[in-house]
């Protein structure tokens, strides 16, 4: 089981700041995060930067970076500023 | 066309003029820094002391100040830069600009030095000099407290009276903080400059502008980003992805990534800290977060300060950083040059190079060594030199971390070589922003783009650097220019094919973004609302404004400042980064985590339609309708 961090607004919706889901890529977790938080923590999820073990999501496979067992998933918000 | 008036005062003897800018320089540099730069050049010999009486500060506004168009409260200083010796140019939201417009002028040029502590008054179209021996000493918050209530007021704090190298004036909570301006005030001896007025600002289409601006409004509302996540985590927002990204400065940049980021992020911020949000005048973003200090609520930190004054001093204490941000606001000083220069003198430190009383295990002594800064005292007094200076006598120019002079702000750059270049480029020296910003294209934002391929990012650099130069010249806030990532994109999210293929799209550009700036302004000669600044411009003044002219009004004003850097004897050299970040991966199995500006520089000079030691061609100085400088 992957573990999974939660930041901003998605802790707040999920109520918890970390957990641990099953999922071999970003996809299968956020269908997780659907099922025991519900579509809106799912389309959140979608829309934050997703980290897998350090490495950004998006810089790789998008939603279809491997995730495994051991692996560290983070959902940030997406933010700006400078 | 109502052409801008400024007024030349000379401290000296008290005397001041009235002036009105040209239709003819309105139009090609429309004001804030832009035309700052221009008149800098023009009224200042080759050579000056920065701080000498002969030398001379812009305090300026942009044709949007008080027009009521979102987010354009901004007003500029330009100044010889006291830290790097070229251009300076520092803007601030505060309300000063609003009322020195409402005053009757657009701009005031200072020189002289007044012969006691003294503060300009401009009232009505008129202006006088008055002796403010009171004030002497009194922090930014007394300061303007003393001061009649009604006025926009633009102060200094005790860092600028006594001549600290980067200290910044202040207007309202509101600080014009990078290149020294409040050192130029206090070698002025210049405490405030005041001003009060009812003149209103009056606009070429004023039903075309308001419905303009209540559809900007509308859409900064729904953006996302300027919409919801500005309002909701201010800059500070940036700090979890810029560590999960490694660009996060940590330990004076030996690191990109903190361990403890999470004490210091935006959303702790939001969560156990924020009173509420609040914002500048005319701006319905609303980013600046207020929070708690001593039981007062106060300005909280931005983006910036949470880095330097966290990661990269090793201090993971938010009340703290609370309350150096609020402290050095009072003293006046920057925070990024500041807390950049104190990771400098650690590490000095550290290796035993030099003794400046610091306790970095004891990060509360953080509070002494601000003071001692400000007031000169002791071991720490020395860091008001900056970093720069500090290298020099005491050696460690490999980690000195700044570019021309001017310290870094809060982007680690070896994992975002863009912005890499864009510190080593930027004519006020390491400024994110005036280097083009794009760690928020390769690091931050929504976007998903490769952040360490030096290929299309001195296309990218020009093209951002341009922008966010023109709206600062109109008196916007760069803020507004986040809101030309399509809103789309944030609904898909950044691991999104989407977002993977901007980011892909925009450096596959390059080759067009190359060659854009030879065909400006005419390749844009529209308007539309994913710029809606050049259409705002034109309601607003009746100047044929496009969004090609509105881009040329950048790429003007970045010549002229690359002039002014020329002429003041900065050269390619001063191009340059730190060897730290140039020479050492910051990830030792990953040789391509340093930032590649050998590769990077020949195509930006190239882009810029500069020669190989980066001096701009007579070809595009003509094309920008710029004079050539004089020869010797």
């Amino acid at each position: 089981m992957a573990m999974v961090r939660y930041h901003g607004r998605l802790a707040e919706l999920t109520g918890c700041r970390e957990e641990s889901l099953e999922g071999t890529n970003v996809t299968r977790v956020l269908d997780q995060i659907k099922k025991r938080h519900g579509s809106e923590a799912a389309r959140l999820a979608k829309r934050s930067h997703i980290i897998v073990d350090k490495r950004s999501a998006g810089a790789e496979k998008g939603f279809r970076t491997p995730v495994g067992t051991d692996s560290m998933v983070e959902f940030i918000p997406v933010c700006g500023g400078g | 066309m109502i052409l801008p008036v400024y007024a030349q005062v000379d401290l000296t003897n008290g005397r001041w003029r009235k002036c009105t800018i040209s239709a003819r320089l309105f139009e090609q540099y429309l004001g804030g820094k832009a035309l700052g730069a221009r008149l800098l050049t023009d009224l200042t010999p080759a050579g000056l002391d920065p701080l000498s009486p002969e030398a001379v500060l812009i305090v300026n506004t942009g044709p949007m100040n008080d027009t009521g168009a979102p987010s354009s409260s901004r007003f500029n200083m330009t100044f010889k830069n006291v830290l790097t010796g070229g251009i300076a140019s520092s803007n601030c939201g505060g309300p000063f600009g609003m009322l020195l417009k409402k005053a009757g002028f657009d701009g005031i040029i200072l020189c002289g030095k007044a012969p006691e502590l003294s503060m300009v008054v401009v009232e009505d179209g008129k202006i006088r000099i008055e002796a403010c021996p009171q004030l002497q000493g009194l922090d930014t918050e007394r300061t303007q407290e003393e001061l009649p209530e009604r006025y926009g007021k633009l102060v200094i704090g005790p860092a600028g009276e006594n001549g600290v190298r980067f200290a910044c004036a202040a207007s309202g909570e509101r600080v014009a903080g990078r290149c020294g301006a409040g050192a130029v005030m206090g070698s002025k001896n210049l405490k405030a400059v005041i001003a009060f007025g009812t003149r209103e600002v009056v606009k070429a289409d004023p039903e075309g502008f308001e419905a303009h601006t209540r559809k900007w409004v509308k859409l900064l509302k729904k953006h996302p980003m300027t919409g919801d996540s500005l309002p909701r985590y201010g800059s500070a927002g940036l700090v979890s992805k810029a560590n999960a990204s490694g660009v996060l400065p940590t330990r004076n940049f030996t690191r990109g990534r903190y361990e403890h980021y999470e004490d210091v992020s935006g959303e702790t911020l939001a969560d156990t800290r924020l009173t509420r949000n609040s914002g500048c005048v005319s701006c319905p973003i609303r980013c600046e977060r207020r929070v708690k200090v001593g039981g007062k609520e106060v300005k909280g930190p931005e983006y910036e300060t949470l880095g330097l004054f966290g990661p990269n001093v090793e201090n993971n204490d938010l009340d703290l950083i609370n309350e150096l941000n609020y402290k050095c606001d009072l003293l006046g000083m920057d925070t990024i040059s500041l807390a950049g220069t104190i990771a400098f003198a650690m590490e000095l430190q550290k290796k035993g190079m030099g003794d400046f009383g610091l306790k970095p295990d004891q990060p509360e002594d953080l509070l002494r060594v601000v003071e001692d800064v400000a007031y000169g005292r002791g071991p720490a007094g020395e860091l008001g030199a900056g970093s720069k200076i500090l290298s020099q006598k005491y050696g460690g120019a490999d980690f000195a971390i700044h570019a021309k002079g001017l310290e870094l702000a809060s982007y680690e750059p070896r994992k975002s070589v863009g912005m890499g270049l864009g510190y080593a480029t930027a004519n006020r020296g390491g400024c994110h922003l005036n280097g083009g910003y794009l760690a928020l294209l390769e690091s931050v934002g929504v976007i998903s783009m490769d952040a360490q391929t030096p290929k299309g990012k001195p296309e990218l650099t020009v093209f951002f650097q341009n922008g966010m130069e023109a709206a600062s010249a109109a008196g916007f806030c760069l803020f507004t220019m986040q809101a030309m990532i399509p809103g789309i994109l944030f609904h898909f999210g950044p691991a999104s094919f989407a977002c993977r293929a901007a980011g892909k799209g925009m450096l596959a550009a390059r080759p067009l973004l190359g060659q854009i700036w030879k065909v400006m302004p005419w390749a844009m000669p529209i308007n539309c609302m994913l710029v809606p600044h050049s259409k705002s411009i034109a309601l607003a003044t009746g100047l044929p404004m496009t969004i090609g002219k509105f881009f040329t009004v950048g790429e003007r004003s970045y010549n002229v400042e690359r002039l002014y850097n020329l002429r003041e004897g900065l050269t390619a050299a001063d191009d340059a980064l730190p060897g730290r970040l140039t020479k050492t991966p910051q990830d030792p199995d990953r040789p391509d985590t340093v930032v590649p500006l050998d590769q990077m520089l020949p195509v930006y000079y190239k882009v810029r339609g500069w020669d190989a030691n980066g001096v701009p061609t007579a070809k595009r100085l003509k094309h920008l309708g710029i004079p050539l400088p004089k020869e010797g």
